[in-house]
């Protein structure tokens, strides 16, 4: 049995310490070093990426929430125009209308005037055709003609007895 | 000294050849085709995870993953079971330890390789070395309390006697189990494939039967190498916790 050959025993372990030992030394030297370097890299990219998304997600959260609040101030904002204009309206018509009456009231209570004094005219006018109409058919009938004055009078008197 | 030109025995292709002989006053440091495959074992570890890792580009080709695996491997594994600084400490060895192992279990069952792991000599070099190493570390870290590693507290007064030697018994037994357990495994598998490969020319035409046989015991063979070599490194992981923890 090879194995058990104690002459070959010298050479084996010089050359398992010279190669292990090499090898430990370019592990613990240049590989392993590198290689860490590189699994850390990695890890801290991603760490980094996973961060940056974070980030990123939160700033369109709050550029939502302050599109959200701005629109939600712009609508508030109109509400409110909207109902001064409202009251602004109103508040025009109401005046207009209350101007619009005054006008109306004035110019009823002028026309009411106006139409009194014609109708006084018609009358007097009426009471003077009368008095005319009263004289001469009195004339006609028993050929004296009653002055202007007592026929006037009497007409005045015949009508206000009438009303 | 197995200087013949053909190989008989199954158990001749383990047989030692001096390639250069050297000789460092008295002692014997020949340059033989076990120092052969240890220097391209170094090599090709040393090529694989130099040169593996490329430019450590951020997503790694079949290669770099390789180198990776490996390492995330062999850090894992001393994370859990070591953990802490210790763990840091003893990455580099642990892992060169698992990376020369496994390829100097794999490289040896290309046809003709020499597998330097099926030497006892070489893995209870390794073992001594790991036993002997733990052992000064669990006496430099707990000083005399390293001895109650052998009679753990709680433990009854009476059962001493009992306990203390199997304990001890045990502890010696590490080196040993360690070492027998990989060469053993090596050895048996190569003299296996050299017996049945005997096999495939005294068989003539069946001589397939065997050989069918061959092409599964190398798969086997390949799990046995990775399998061997994690465990031998797992177990130093171990070692390495006891010495550290003291108990378990």
């Amino acid at each position: 049995m090879p194995q058990l050959e104690f002459g070959d025993y010298a050479p084996q372990i010089a050359w398992l310490f010279v190669s292990f030992v090499v090898l430990l030394l370019l592990m613990w030297r240049v590989a392993l070093p590198r290689i860490g370097r590189v699994l850390e890299e990695r890890e801290t990219r991603i760490a980094d990426d996973l961060a940056q998304a974070e980030k990123l997600r939160s700033d369109a959260q709050s550029a939502l929430d302050s599109y959200q609040a701005a629109l939600a101030e712009a609508r508030s904002k109109a509400h409110t125009v909207l109902a001064e204009t409202q009251a602004k309206l109103d508040a025009e018509a109401a005046e207009r209308r209350a101007r619009l009456d005054d006008e109306l009231t004035q110019k009823s209570a002028e026309a009411e005037t106006r139409i009194r004094q014609a109708r006084e005219q018609a009358l007097s006018n009426v009471r003077d055709v009368a008095a005319d109409v009263a004289r001469t058919t009195t004339e006609r009938l028993i050929g004296v003609a009653p002055d202007q004055q007592a026929s006037e009078a009497a007409t005045d008197a015949a009508m206000s007895r009438k009303s | 000294m197995a200087t013949a030109e053909k190989h008989e025995g199954p158990l001749d292709q383990f047989a030692i050849e001096r390639f250069v002989e050297i000789d460092l006053g008295g002692f014997d440091a020949s340059f033989t085709n076990s120092s052969t495959m240890m220097v391209v074992t170094v090599a090709v570890v040393t090529l694989v995870m130099t040169l593996g890792l490329g430019r450590g580009r951020l997503v790694p080709g079949r290669v770099q993953s390789i180198v990776e695996l490996s390492y995330e491997l062999v850090a894992k594994m001393l994370g859990d079971i070591v953990g802490g600084r210790g763990a840091k400490r003893f990455f580099p060895f642990v892992f060169s330890l698992f990376m020369f192992l496994l390829f100097g279990n794999l490289l040896g069952l290309i046809p003709y390789a020499f597998t330097f792991t099926s030497h006892i000599i070489v893995t209870i070099a390794l073992a001594g070395f790991i036993f002997a190493g733990t052992t000064l570390l669990a006496i430099i870290i707990h000083k005399h309390k390293f001895l109650t590693y052998f009679l753990p507290p709680g433990v009854p007064m009476w059962m001493a006697p009992l306990l203390v030697p199997i304990e001890i018994i045990s502890y010696l037994a590490r080196p040993i189990s360690l070492s027998v357990r990989l060469f053993a495994n090596m050895m048996a598998g190569h003299a296996i494939l050299h017996v049945f490969g005997g096999f495939v020319f005294t068989l003539g035409f069946f001589g397939f039967l065997p050989f069918a046989f061959i092409v599964a015991l190398y798969g086997l063979e390949l799990l046995v190498a990775m399998l061997q070599a994690y465990v031998f490194a797992i177990l130093t992981c171990l070692y390495i916790r006891d010495a550290i923890y003291l108990h378990h």
